[in-house]
């Protein structure tokens, strides 16, 4: 054991692995218990007593370290009482003292730390200890002793009352270190809480004070981790802890707020609001009128919003506070509320002006803060504002008017409430509450209403009135639902009848739908059945419509802004149903228009509501999606004897429209993906019998219809009709939405997959293409047989799929094929690229090698990677697919080396070929993917912007322009290239598309913000130059580009030498 | 009375504010894409260019302001030239002269070099129209007005939200 403590003292001080390890071996040894305490305590005797200082130290230092790792059972009541006894007996040994602090620390937080050594510590630290004196560390220790006490043995500490309070300020006095000060603010504010400080009052003052207003930046490494705004918050609450501050911290603020600027300033009006509600109002009242000249000013002269809105919440913190002591002591409250009305309604005079909005605003935080203010600022303003509304007819005047009403209205909402979502219990005015702008109901209602309903008055005025109605129908126990059924149907009226203004229209239709969301019920019976009812119902009505300038889709339109709550909703699926079979008996354009609006407005509040994560979705899969599905089958049953000019057979049905189908598609998508496991097993069977066995069992077809039904539903058979293959889209749409742990309802996957790739392959129909490569894909992907997998790709898609790519194949395929079979092995590729499987590499490494074939090259390049990179409808974390989160990050380190290597090693357009790739490559990877990678790239991306590819141009420019924001110090090093080749590319006669020279133009823009200013001033001059030219562009949208990059590089002065 | 105090440095320190019409925002057409057409500069494009100009006193811009309004923006792009007239807040404002620059000087810099520019205080709005019509319009004394750079960084200042072309505009 001595010689462990021996080799300890010799080892120098820097050599912290060393003594750490003695450290170790020695807790080890007390931890196993070979070695007590005690006997370590007397070997290092001979240290702790030596005549040396250094010598004490480096033994202090020892016993504290392993008292730091030392466990707990071993320390036991006597031995911290004898511990604690040293170590306090000690503190006056300053040469030990960082050691001992390090000791204490740990000892105070052993659980046989008694109550009286809380006492003993802390009186020897306030007689022993100039804390001020020791390096941070220490000091940091210290305080951490005092955070153990305070929280541990606070009774304790109580005991040693002022003294304890006086002993902290001196301890505190002076600090300066942020991580310090910290915790001494925190330990600040619990002293004020627990202690009787007003024998200190002063000093715990001003030594708090003294850090106000925070100035503290982290330096720019931020060793410290601690932030401005933590010590600003810490500081706070010591201030605003205790009253007793008051009568020496309300004079300062004043100061503080008249003299400092910016974020100080910002802190000093922040601090002032939260201690005026603690300080209460006998401390305030003696500055009111200073702290009102003062805010008042800041909030008329804000130097930006954020100012404003500080200058604010401080007026209503203030109010706040008056409106606390308001009983007996009223007039305060009353007195200052009168300055401020008297004041403020001065600059309503003219509400138009500049001023009045402020304001408005300052009228409008009073009346938040409390139940007597908001009476008294509406009493003393309200009739004056309504007398000069009735007096003004100047529509510019009564719209300033209305909003400064509008902000009481807020101004109520957020004091009294608003009304509860989903409450259409009829309103029961609670007689024991009621809010004072109630007495003012009738006026309020009559101006808003009646300024919203003026057809020919000015737009702002009447979107005043429509926002005040909202607001009021809002506000809690304000309007009986019988006045909120009269505005609805205002509104009816302004959607429905009168209006030609878009904009109110657009407006009503957004808050009424935020109405339907609180009040369902009474939209569902006021607005609904309306609305609905001017939908035509058959074939007649709709030409009727139709000559009145189809007035369904601005109907329907409305619709679907107000219909995604639930009971709203369901009420209306049935009503669009029906006027579906209504029209759907011609197939004219007009109709068909008409079933493509109706099933456009369903899908986008499925859409909504599903973005909005309702749970009322999947249950449409019963009787909507069925009857959609019938819709779209039924007539590809029947034998219709119709030939499109080019003889081939075609079904003239409106559902066999391909936007139709799409949107029909669209829907079933949504419903598919909103259901849980067992519903989607359930409907994916179904839809497996219906596609692969044509089992119509599940569609509800009348006997009308089935007697009709000549042909079998068969559309993966190569001899079906087109108009059964487009059907397929719907078989994607829910197979595609399947979740993982669903299994396809098929005993062979295999085979179905083989099947479809086949079927595919054999069909020119593009649309059947598409959409079978996506099933095979989404299938592919989602597939959890690994063995079974392997297989297939093994022996179909390495196998025979691949035999089909090659120009010398020995089948001798024709072009269109080899185009069909490349779409499809790209579908299959991303399905494995996107769970990393190592199959789809393989696959991508074929695609890249095709990149020299005449007729695939472009295709595989430009296309092949924009589907296996880019984010795809289908294949995506919302259709459930399997996707490894670095799937991009492995897909650009396999592909990035072998496109630069491909790119320097062909010729002609099979260079091209790569640097597209590249494009869409890049154009599809996390920017930080591609910044970090972005060196070897860099010369493939200048040769592409000599390429006559105008889209492969643009992508390019913007890949610069994400450089110039991400890794300016590369464009530093390459400006004398890239900026005249990008001046070039602004030039209209070289060819260069809008495109092309728009996004030059702003990616010369943006290099100022962030490459340095002495790189690129020498090109200054010539730029202006060469973009005086730019402005004649004959594109409107160019020129505005180059306005916008000529005047950001006028605005280029370099650093302001102030 | 204090607010007096602060406020004397300001010419009008209360002036009215105006809502920007809605209306007058250029919808982009599917013609503005097409290739071959050319665009001609009108005066819809003028007006955005000078628009969101903030004010030289208030954090406003000339449109909230009523100093430019569409109405008297004149183009004629085959003529080459350009007239605007410009409406002071009220008719003794100093400030005329520094508004009218700004209005030069954002057009010095964002109108081809082909077209005249007359910029002209509005008839009947301002105490000193002709000494500030014809200092606007004299090459020479524009030019040296911006040699002077602090004036030079007061219309900086003043151009730096000229960009927003009548959205509303984010200050920080």
């Amino acid at each position: 054991m001595e010689r462990l403590a021996r080799s300890y003292m010799i080892t120098p001080n820097d050599a912290t692995d060393d003594s750490g390890s003695i450290v170790s071996s020695i807790v080890q040894n007390i931890w196993s218990g070979q070695l007590s305490l005690l006997a370590f305590v007397t070997s290092l005797e001979e240290f702790l007593t030596s005549e040396e200082s250094s010598i004490r130290a480096k033994g202090t230092g020892l016993l504290s370290a392993v008292l730091t790792e030392c466990p707990q059972e071993q320390v036991n009541l006597a031995a911290v009482n004898v511990l604690v006894d040293f170590y306090c007996e000690r503190l006056s040994d300053t040469t030990c003292v960082p050691e001992l602090i390090l000791g204490l620390v740990s000892i105070s937080q052993f659980n046989s730390f008694r109550e009286e050594c809380a006492i003993k510590v802390s009186k020897s630290i306030f007689s022993n200890l100039k804390v001020q004196n020791y390096q941070q560390t220490t000091r940091h220790g210290v305080f951490l002793i005092f955070d153990v006490l305070l929280h541990s043995h606070l009774n304790a500490c109580k005991k040693l009352g002022t003294e304890f309070v006086k002993g902290f300020i001196q301890a505190m006095d002076g600090e300066k270190d942020p991580r310090n000060l910290l915790l001494a603010f925190s330990l600040v504010k619990l002293i004020i809480k627990e202690f009787d400080i007003s024998q200190h009052v002063e000093e715990l003052f001003e030594v708090t004070f003294c850090y106000f207003p925070i100035t503290f930046r982290p330096p720019p490494d931020d060793p410290y981790g601690i932030t401005s705004d933590d010590l600003k918050i810490s500081l706070r609450e010591c201030l605003s802890e205790t009253p007793k501050f008051a009568k020496n911290a309300m004079p300062l603020f004043l100061e503080k707020l008249t003299s400092s600027s910016g974020n100080a300033k910002k802190d000093s009006m922040e601090t002032l609001a939260a201690c005026a509600p603690v300080y209460g109002t006998e401390n305030i009242v003696p500055y009111i009128d200073d702290l009102w000249e003062y805010l008042k000013d800041e909030i008329f002269n804000a130097k930006d919003d954020s100012f404003e809105v500080i200058a604010l919440e401080t007026i209503r913190s203030l109010v706040v506070t008056l409106s606390a002591g308001v009983i007996g002591k009223s007039d305060h409250l009353q007195q200052f509320l009168k300055t401020v009305v008297t004041e403020c309604m001065e600059n309503l005079k003219v509400p138009e002006l500049k001023l009045s909005k402020p304001c408005g605003r300052i009228l409008k935080y009073c009346a938040m803060a409390s139940d007597p203010s908001y009476n008294l600022i509406i009493l003393a303003t309200l009739h004056g504002l309504f007398d000069q509304y009735g007096h003004s007819d100047l529509a510019t005047r009564k719209k300033a008017i209305l909003e400064i009403l509008m902000e009481f209205i807020v101004a109520a909402q957020n004091l009294y409430g608003t009304i509860e979502i989903n409450n259409d219990s009829q309103i029961e005015l609670d007689d024991d509450f009621s809010i004072p702008l109630i007495s003012f109901k009738k006026d309020l209602l009559r101006m808003f209403s009646s300024a919203l309903m003026k057809t020919d008055e000015y737009s702002e005025l009447r979107l005043c009135g429509l926002r005040g109605l909202h607001g009021m129908i809002l506000l809690k126990q304000f309007l009986s639902d019988h006045e909120i059924e009269d505005i609805l149907k205002y509104f009816n009226q302004i959607i429905l009848i009168q209006d030609n203004d878009q904009d109110i229209i657009k407006d009503t239709l957004k808050y009424l739908g935020d109405i339907a969301h609180y009040k369902p019920l009474t939209v569902l019976k006021i607005t609904i059945p309306i609305f609905i009812s001017q939908l035509p119902s058959d074939y007649e009505s709709l030409k009727l419509d139709n000559i009145h300038g189809t007035k369904y889709s601005k109907v329907l339109g409305a619709i679907s802004e107000i219909s995604i709550e639930r009971i709203i909703f369901e009420a209306l699926v049935p009503e669009i149903l029906v006027k579906l079979d209504g029209v759907n008996t011609f197939s004219s354009n007009l109709s068909k228009e008409y079933i493509e609006s109706l099933l456009h407005t369903l899908h986008t509040l499925f859409v909504k509501k599903s973005s909005l994560n309702h749970d009322d979705i999947s249950k449409y899969a019963n009787i909507l999606i069925p009857h959609l599905i019938a819709k779209c089958v039924g007539p590809t049953l029947e034998i219709r004897k119709n030939h499109d000019d080019k003889g081939e057979e075609y079904c003239d049905d409106v559902f066999c429209d391909l936007k139709i189908i799409q949107t029909i598609a669209g829907i079933i998508s949504i419903v598919t993906k909103n259901m849980n496991s067992r519903e989607q097993t359930m409907f994916i069977t179904q839809i497996f019998e219906l596609f692969t066995q044509g089992n119509l069992q599940f569609i509800p077809f009348s006997e009308i219809e089935k007697n009709k039904h000549v042909i079998a539903f068969n559309p993966l058979m190569i001899e079906s009709s087109s108009a059964q293959k487009n059907l397929t889209l719907l078989f994607t749409a829910a197979v595609g939405y399947m979740r993982q742990e669903v299994s396809c309802s098929i005993p062979n996957i295999p085979d179905f997959l083989s099947r479809i790739v086949n079927a595919s392959l054999i069909s020119n129909n593009k649309i059947y293409q598409n959409s079978l490569a996506q099933l095979a894909a989404s299938i592919l992907n989602k597939w959890n047989q690994e063995n079974e997998l392997e297989n297939f790709i093994k022996i179909h898609v390495m196998g025979e799929l691949v035999r089909y790519l090659p120009s010398h194949s020995s089948i001798g395929e024709s072009e269109s094929n080899r185009i069909a079979s490349l779409h499809i092995f790209v579908w299959l590729t991303k399905a494995l690229v996107l769970r990393t499987h190592p199959a789809g590499y393989e696959c991508t490494n074929y695609i890249i090698e095709l990149f020299n074939d005449d007729t695939l090259g472009k295709k595989a390049s430009s296309d092949g990677f924009k589907i296996i990179i880019g984010d795809s409808d289908l294949l995506n974390k919302q259709s459930f697919a399997i996707i490894k989160i670095l799937y991009k990050q492995r897909f650009f380190d396999y592909v990035m080396p072998k496109l630069v290597q491909g790119f320097t090693e062909s010729s002609g357009d099979a260079k091209h070929n790569y640097l597209i790739a590249l494009s869409n490559l890049l154009r599809n990877i996390p920017k930080q993917i591609l910044m970090s990678e972005i060196s070897p790239v860099f010369p493939l991306l200048v040769h592409s912007l000599s390429l006559p590819d105008p889209d492969l141009k643009a992508s390019t420019i913007d890949t610069f322009y994400l450089i110039a924001l991400e890794m300016p110090h590369i464009i530093s090093e390459h400006v004398s290239t890239l900026i005249p080749l990008l001046l070039s590319l602004t030039n209209v006669e070289d060819g260069n598309t809008i495109k092309v020279r728009v996004a030059a133009l702003q990616c010369l823009s943006v290099f100022p913000d962030t490459v340095p200013f002495d790189v690129l001033y020498p090109f200054k001059s010539k730029i202006l130059r060469d973009l005086g030219d730019v402005l004649d562009d004959k594109k409107r949208i160019v020129r505005k580009e180059a306005v916008n990059c000529r005047s950001r590089w006028f605005l280029f002065t370099g650093p302001k030498s102030s | 009375m204090s607010e007096q105090v602060l406020n004397s440095k300001l010419i009008n320190a209360n002036p009215t504010i105006y809502t920007p019409s809605k209306t007058s925002h250029r919808v982009l057409t599917e013609q503005d894409e097409k290739e071959d057409i050319e665009d001609l500069i009108d005066a819809q494009e003028v007006f955005d260019l000078i628009r969101s100009v903030t004010d030289p006193e208030h954090p406003l811009t000339l449109e909230e302001l009523n100093v430019t309004q569409l109405e008297h923006v004149t183009v004629n792009d085959k003529f080459n030239t350009v007239s605007i007239e410009f409406t002071p807040t009220i008719p003794h404002c100093s400030m005329a002269t520094l508004i009218g620059l700004c209005i030069r000087v954002r057009l010095l810099r964002s109108l081809p070099e082909r077209f005249k520019v007359d910029i002209m205080v509005r008839k009947g709005t301002h105490q000193s129209e002709q000494a500030v019509n014809k200092q606007l319009n004299d090459k020479e004394r524009v030019a040296a007005a911006l040699e002077n750079t602090h004036l030079l960084e007061v219309v900086n200042q003043c151009l730096s939200t000229a960009g927003f072309r009548g959205e509303p505009i984010v200050r920080h």
